[in-house]
């Protein structure tokens, strides 16, 4: 009997800790007094790919490499392109991009900066040699680095004088100049000297921090560069700044709250009344993560031609063809409840394939009602009274609960959606290689429309089943349009019509959510998503 | 019983064997290196020398019988992901791994053997009931779940040591407890139920008889008797905590091989996994061959080869 009593004891102790758990919080006193001088402690939600800015990708590795690199031009939070290791652009011809470099600028190792160490930072993207510009053939000395999509209509890197860089093009390219907001430049003589490998090792840059060391999976530590030049990105202000990669959203979290780190991305959505119980902020950007499924239009693809297709996948690519059918589809779904229950609140329906903080986003237009009574008489006028079949591929690396929502909408409708999930390699080749259901779910992020447009969108894009010449002749002039104002306007027009032709079913786009320690009052995000660090006070 | 060591030695060589083969095979076969690394706008003469550079576009038995021949040499090809070679990557992890796993075996032992002990000698007791409550909740509550528990009472809660994070002793002992309390578990369990047999053998009551204290009956003869199954349970307990360990080290950010391993998986660095799999398979036999030494010290009855 006191056996069994005391097993129950034991369990419910633990019971009862659980249960108290986060209960006992007195308002964080601060136990992380920073040794000499200030330290800015970064909880990131991953270890950064590399620390070779060629081949870091994800905005955990990006903010490490935005606090050792400075890049051509800057983006500023808003989206907004500036001067930076370059003060000015000139358009010289639509084909000719011209740079005034700043003077005096010199690398943390010394190294001084010139319209060499340009032309080998944008060589080194396209996997060609740096000075002569021919194609790197060793296989092994080459990075693949996924940025060159970004630099396909580049023809030549010329450093007319050591200041002065031209950019020559094998076809106007607006895009090339967000492009270079996103280009960390390296030096050149450094790297011929330690090559790739030593490079990622040690990396040197002109950026705002200079590298101190990095323990993989534990922490890489950036130190204050006291000989930082007048940049339009502002001071460093905190003598060092430590990056620790934090798996784990609950973990990370906790950490903020008890004051291990100042800073952290993604906290989980559901657990966000704590930083702000804890005195912190939950800082937000508007985000370019748009969530939508596309649907197969152009007739083209491995599914479209293969002549043995069931009768059930026929009448959907057949459906999906009818203006009304899309439209029945975009209005069977129920975006708001589903970002109030699954998003926590915390994201916007989408109306087009445009989203806040895209170039020529626009705000007048709505999404599309939800009105599952007009979706049924649209589908029924249709000549789909019952519905159809139709499947849909997902990617397992994306959360499953929201394709099963909608396709518990749809079904509402009489529409049966299969949803064949895949891994996200067999996602990607079979995407890339147009072996492709009806439908598909995407949810995918960019700086710059471009290149979106044209994988997208445009007739024959790698990643496009869809076909519309007016599209077409709309990507092709933003493309070419230098003037900011002018392309946005163009851009906005190829969003209003995809609202109208619906390439897609919009479902939501959701904004990026950060954590900040009262210890960091100014804080601010950027639109890129990833963490700045210069110009951060640390108030302790 | 040398002869007996080296067949034993063969075959694990053998387990090695088709363990790697397992892994390269499922791995390569179930996801594209090439295309989770580099998604759909890369282009795809980028994809091809990136597949040409990593040897990923051999055919497979070719693909197999090279990482093989470099595998035996301890050359796993570099990480992907790294840019080194991927056998260091996961060998420098080791000591982080072997610190938390030690501790947690530590904490582990400290808790069973006493706790196992006197629930034998009171059975039924209150303290029985104590170690049947660690029992259950090591051994029924999963350890990620333990690991936030902790986090939040100890860390948040308390604010007595670290949340994560490694480099100093107090970062050890939460991921310690997580990994030793469902070590501790198992002991406990086994302890109790080897010793309340050992109990009841003749010997026992004859040192009783020859009016030995209890605490020499159970300390000298019955604990010895006892220890041939915990030490079993031990040595099959690595692989527990060497798998383990990928989920407490992920929750506290632990930078150990099993961090590696989860972000391995993740980012598809096939070198890593290969490496990383190979480390642990070879950490595992080598536990069974210690086990086996390990009860011919024990047990004078036990020798290997020997008949």
């Amino acid at each position: 009997m006191t056996r069994i009593a005391a097993t129950f004891l034991f369990a419910a102790a633990f019971v009862a800790l659980v249960a108290c758990g986060p209960a006992p919080n007195p308002s964080g006193a601060s136990t992380n007094p920073s040794d000499a001088g200030s330290t800015l402690t970064v909880g990131l939600s991953a270890e950064a790919e590399s620390l070779d800015p060629a081949v870091v990708y994800q905005s955990a590795g990006q903010s490490v490499m935005f606090a050792i690199f400075d890049t051509i031009l800057t983006i500023a939070p808003d989206g907004t392109l500036g001067p930076g290791l370059a003060d000015s652009w000139t358009i010289v011809d639509p084909k000719t991009i011209e740079l005034k470099l700043h003077p005096n600028v010199r690398f943390q190792n010394g190294e001084p900066f010139d319209s060499s160490a340009v032309r080998a930072s944008i060589y080194r993207i396209l996997d060609r040699e740096p000075t002569t510009g021919d194609p790197i053939t060793d296989d092994t000395k080459k990075l693949n680095s996924q940025w060159s999509r970004d630099f396909g209509s580049v023809a030549s890197v010329d450093d007319v004088t050591p200041d002065t860089v031209r950019i020559k093009l094998t076809s106007p390219d607006a895009a090339l100049l967000n492009a270079l907001g996103r280009t960390f430049v390296v030096p050149p003589k450094y790297l011929l000297d330690v090559g790739n490998q030593g490079f990622a090792e040690k990396p040197v840059g002109t950026g705002p921090f200079s590298f101190v060391e990095r323990a993989k999976d534990d922490h890489t530590t950036v130190a204050k560069n006291a000989t930082y030049w007048d940049s339009p990105r502002g001071k460093p202000l905190v003598d060092r700044v430590v990056f620790r990669p934090i798996p784990d959203a609950s973990t990370r979290l906790n950490e903020l709250v008890t004051g291990g780190v100042d800073l952290i991305q993604d906290p989980s959505p559901d657990q966000l009344d704590r930083i702000e119980g804890a005195g912190g902020r939950v800082p937000t950007m508007a985000d370019a993560r748009r969530y939508m499924i596309w649907f197969s239009l152009d007739g083209k693809g491995a599914l479209a031609e293969d002549p043995n297709k069931t009768p059930a996948q026929a009448t959907a690519l057949e459906a999906l063809g009818k203006a009304d059918v899309r439209l029945a589809l975009n209005m069977a779904v129920d975006r708001a409840v589903i970002i109030d229950t699954l998003l926590q609140g915390r994201g916007e329906k989408m109306a087009s394939i445009l989203v806040p903080g895209d170039l020529g986003y626009d705000a007048s237009l709505s999404a599309y009602d939800y009105d599952p009574d007009r979706a049924r008489e649209l589908l029924a006028g249709a000549g789909y009274p019952n519905g159809f079949e139709v499947d849909l591929d997902t990617c397992t690396c994306d959360r499953s609960d929201l394709p099963e929502a909608v396709v518990g909408e749809l079904a509402k409708i009489g529409v049966k959606v299969n949803l064949k999930p895949a891994e996200i390699s067999q996602f990607n080749a079979d995407w890339g290689s147009g072996k492709t259901n009806p439908m598909r779910a995407a949810r995918l992020s960019f700086s710059d429309p471009n290149v979106y447009l044209q994988l997208w969108l445009k007739t024959g894009g790698v990643l496009s089943r869809f076909s519309d010449p007016e599209i077409d002749a709309l990507i092709d002039q933003q493309q070419a349009e230098y003037d900011v104002e002018k392309r946005a306007a163009i851009v906005r027009e190829i969003g209003a019509k995809t609202h109208d032709l619906m390439p897609a079913l919009f479902l939501w786009s959701s904004p990026n959510l950060y954590g900040a320690a009262k210890t960091i009052p100014g804080w601010q995000p950027h639109l890129l998503g990833y963490l700045p660090v210069v110009g951060v006070e640390v108030t302790r | 019983m040398l002869g007996s060591l080296g067949r034993r030695l063969a075959y694990n060589a053998l387990v090695l064997v088709g363990v790697a083969f397992i892994v390269y095979g499922l791995v390569l076969l179930t996801s594209d290196p090439a295309r989770a690394l580099l998604p759909p706008p890369t282009p795809l003469e980028t994809i091809e020398s990136f597949r040409r550079a990593h040897g990923y576009d051999q055919p497979f038995p070719i693909q197999f019988a090279l990482f093989l021949s470099r595998a035996v040499v301890g050359d796993f090809g570099a990480s992907i992901r790294f840019g080194e070679p991927a056998l260091g990557v996961v060998l420098e992890r080791v000591p982080a791994t072997l610190a938390l796993a030690l501790t947690g075996l530590a904490i582990a032992v400290l808790v069973s053997l006493p706790l196992g002990v006197a629930a034998a000698m009171r059975r039924g007791s209150w303290i029985d009931g104590v170690a049947r409550g660690v029992v259950v909740v090591g051994s029924g509550v999963p350890n990620f779940v333990v690991a936030q528990v902790l986090i939040l009472v100890v860390a948040v809660g308390l604010r007595a040591l670290p949340v994560s994070g490694a480099g100093t002793p107090a970062h050890l002992i939460l991921p310690g407890l997580v990994v030793g309390l469902s070590s501790a578990a198992g002991l406990v369990r086994i302890l109790r139920s080897s010793l309340l047999e050992v109990f009841g053998r003749d010997y026992i009551r004859t040192a009783y008889a020859k009016g030995l204290s209890e605490r020499a009956v159970v300390l000298r003869h019955a604990l010895r008797n006892a220890a041939i199954p915990v030490v079993t349970f031990l040595a099959f307990d690595v692989a527990a905590i060497l798998s383990g360990v990928v989920i407490v080290e992920r929750v506290f950010a632990y930078p150990g091989m099993g961090l590696l391993a989860f972000q391995a998986v993740t980012n598809r660095d096939l070198p890593v996994i290969q490496a990383f799999v190979f480390v642990s398979a070879l950490t595992i036999v080598t536990a069974n061959l210690l086990l086996d030494v390990a009860y011919a010290l024990l047990d004078p009855r036990i020798r290997v080869g020997a008949r």
